[in-house]
């Protein structure tokens, strides 16, 4: 049996660590996801909330989250903020109670339109292109 | 190994001893965790779950954190033993950081526990506990990393190949982690997309890593029991690590095909991936050869290790599949977003990284306690039986909302069936645990003698 050499491995080990180092550098200067202007302060607030609520464990973003509750990608441009409110102030179970402020669910719907402002698309936009060619039905990436 | 009254007492002082038995305990924990998340899946349990207060952020987070801890815990215990049964055994010092380690765990294992329910929470995927939770895990990596990374130095490159993973793993733990809390920098702060996509490339990488961890528990154990050394030095074991290795960096792609980012990354990380799995039924299949080579069917021993080994290959073979599948692009636009997703995840933790360790904690128990009775088929039946239908109607319920989604049909009634089947197969899948579970603390780490 061949083994691989103590040299081998070493050269595996610094191709592997460049392969490492570029690629993490490729994913922080990726402008895909830095497209338009800064959040509001709403927007950053609306964040903070989301992460304490623990929204993303039923709820999903860009498919990050959990599946009990439904995606939340593009959900502004299906639910006005009046609606969007009422369904957190009722919380139908299994949803938990979220006692939150008029202005906490404003804050969150911002932070909700503008992630899906960033991502540049628009579901009407990606509902145009047909399944085999597209990756998302409802959220396909701009070219 | 000394058999005598004082066995309990030499393996109770050992810090493989004390992982190994915290990462039952965590199992413990998940087990009940995930039960009272299944049961947010059937309304008929509503009146009960509204009177009782749980709610499911609290649950589900406390069923991720604890598998999360019952996998480091007991690759943790692997390592630990191997420290301890290699020519020497530990000095004092590794001793005393191995039980800083140890503590520190337990102090952000107990603090998660109390925290969740309580509804303190990051909001971070898989680590949903308060970030300021990750300092004593944190904390904990580095004592380990000390311990290992100094015995490991002198003659690191002709080592087996799982120092090579253990080491590595540690690193990345650490690099990983670190970078999963980078979120209150402005930098990230600012751009949720962009958030997201370091989250998930962290994501990645801390999974890898602890694949590479599982991987390197696999090649140990079947080195001990099989004694024989030259396969954790063979291409095939260096292959998957080096393989593996890619894929922690590159494996977080293909969940992400819908945010916005460059393509290449998407087709490195499925092509990775796929190679990673491909290599990984083969060692399985060396290893379960390998030890059932060494074993006399009269003794038996050994057997329940060779069990979950076997069942572990079984299950990558049938995760490769459906890997393959979902990784195609329109099949993963149908997918995407359902349960079929989870099926991926909980087919991959418990039928390939869950049956390895489990494979170790039997190897581990009937190492220093050789007459424990054996189990019986039952519990193996269930366990299998039970992630079976679980996986079955995750892919069959994901697929169906999947199709409705794109062709805008309404869910077919009978849905809230399959849902009931998956929080049912889940039960029976974590009664079956649970007899094992039993069984190696009550007959293993907690018997008085040997």
């Amino acid at each position: 049996m061949t083994l691989p050499t103590a040299r081998h491995r070493k050269c595996v080990m610094t191709a592997l660590a460049a392969v490492f180092l570029l690629q993490s550098w490729f994913v922080y200067t990726d402008k895909a996801g830095r497209r338009h202007h800064a959040p509001s302060a709403a927007a950053v607030q609306g964040q903070m909330i989301w992460r304490h609520h623990n929204c993303q464990t039923c709820h999903q973003l860009f498919g990050l989250g959990g599946f009990l509750g439904p995606d939340l990608t593009h959900v502004t441009e299906r639910l006005s903020p009046a609606a969007f409110s009422a369904i957190l102030q009722v919380a139908p179970f299994p949803m938990p109670p979220q006692r939150m402020s008029a202005d906490e669910i404003t804050d969150i719907y911002a932070f909700l339109q503008e992630t899906d402002a960033e991502s540049g698309v628009t579901i009407a936009a990606s509902r145009k292109r047909n399944l085999v060619f597209s990756e998302i039905p409802w959220f396909a990436t701009t070219r | 190994m000394v058999r005598d009254d004082t066995l309990g007492r030499i393996l109770r002082a050992r810090a493989s001893y004390k992982f190994m038995f915290t990462g039952l305990a965590a199992l413990a924990l998940t087990l009940l965790a995930g039960v009272f998340t299944a049961l947010f899946y059937i309304p008929a349990f509503y009146p009960f779950l509204r009177r009782s207060g749980l709610e499911m952020p609290a649950t589900h987070s406390l069923h991720t954190a604890f598998a999360i801890a019952w996998i480091f815990c007991t690759a943790t215990g692997v390592m630990y033993r191997m420290m301890e049964d290699a020519d020497g055994g530990m000095t004092r010092t590794e001793k005393r950081l191995a039980n800083a380690h140890f503590a520190l765990w337990c102090a952000a294992g107990a603090g998660i526990a109390v925290s969740l329910p309580l509804g303190l929470y990051s909001g971070r995927e898989y680590m949903e506990y308060s970030p300021w939770f990750a300092l004593p895990i944190l904390a904990g990596w580095l004592s380990l990393a000390a311990v290992f990374l100094v015995r490991a130095r002198a003659g690191f490159w002709e080592r087996p190949v799982y120092m090579h993973m253990w080491g590595v793993a540690l690193l990345l733990f650490v690099y990983s982690f670190a970078e999963n809390n980078l979120w209150p920098l402005g930098f990230f702060k600012g751009a949720a997309v962009a958030d997201m996509q370091v989250q998930w490339k962290s994501l990645g990488t801390f999974f890898g890593a602890m694949n590479l961890c599982v991987y390197g528990c696999a090649l140990y154990i079947s080195e001990r029991i099989a004694e024989n050394t030259a396969y954790a030095q063979s291409r095939t074991a260096f292959a998957l690590f080096w393989v593996g290795l890619l894929s922690t960096f590159t494996n977080y792609g293909h969940h992400t095909y819908h945010l916005p980012q460059n393509e290449a990354i998407k087709w490195v990380s499925f092509i990775t991936s796929m190679l990673e799995i491909v290599i990984l039924v083969k060692v399985l299949s060396d290893i379960v050869g390998m030890i059932r080579e060494r074993l006399t069917p009269a003794t038996g021993a050994f057997s329940e290790t060779l069990s979950f080994l076997k069942a572990s290959k079984i299950w990558t073979a049938i995760n490769f599949i459906f890997a393959i599948a979902i990784s195609v692009p329109p099949v993963n636009a149908l997918i995407h977003g359902t349960r079929a997703v989870t099926a991926h995840a909980m087919g991959a933790m418990i039928g390939i990284d869950g049956f390895i360790l489990f494979a170790a904690t039997s190897w581990f128990v009937e190492s220093f306690a050789p007459k424990t009775k054996a189990t019986g088929p039952l519990p193996m039946i269930a366990l299998q039986a039970g992630l079976a239908g679980l996986f079955t109607a995750l892919i069959l319920g994901g697929g169906i909302t999947g199709f409705c989604r794109y062709t805008g049909q309404p869910l077919p009634r009978g849905m809230q069936d399959i849902w009931t089947v998956f929080a049912l197969a889940g039960a029976v899948m974590a009664a079956g645990i649970s007899i094992f579970l039993y069984r190696w603390i009550k007959q293993g780490f907690l018997q008085k003698t040997a």
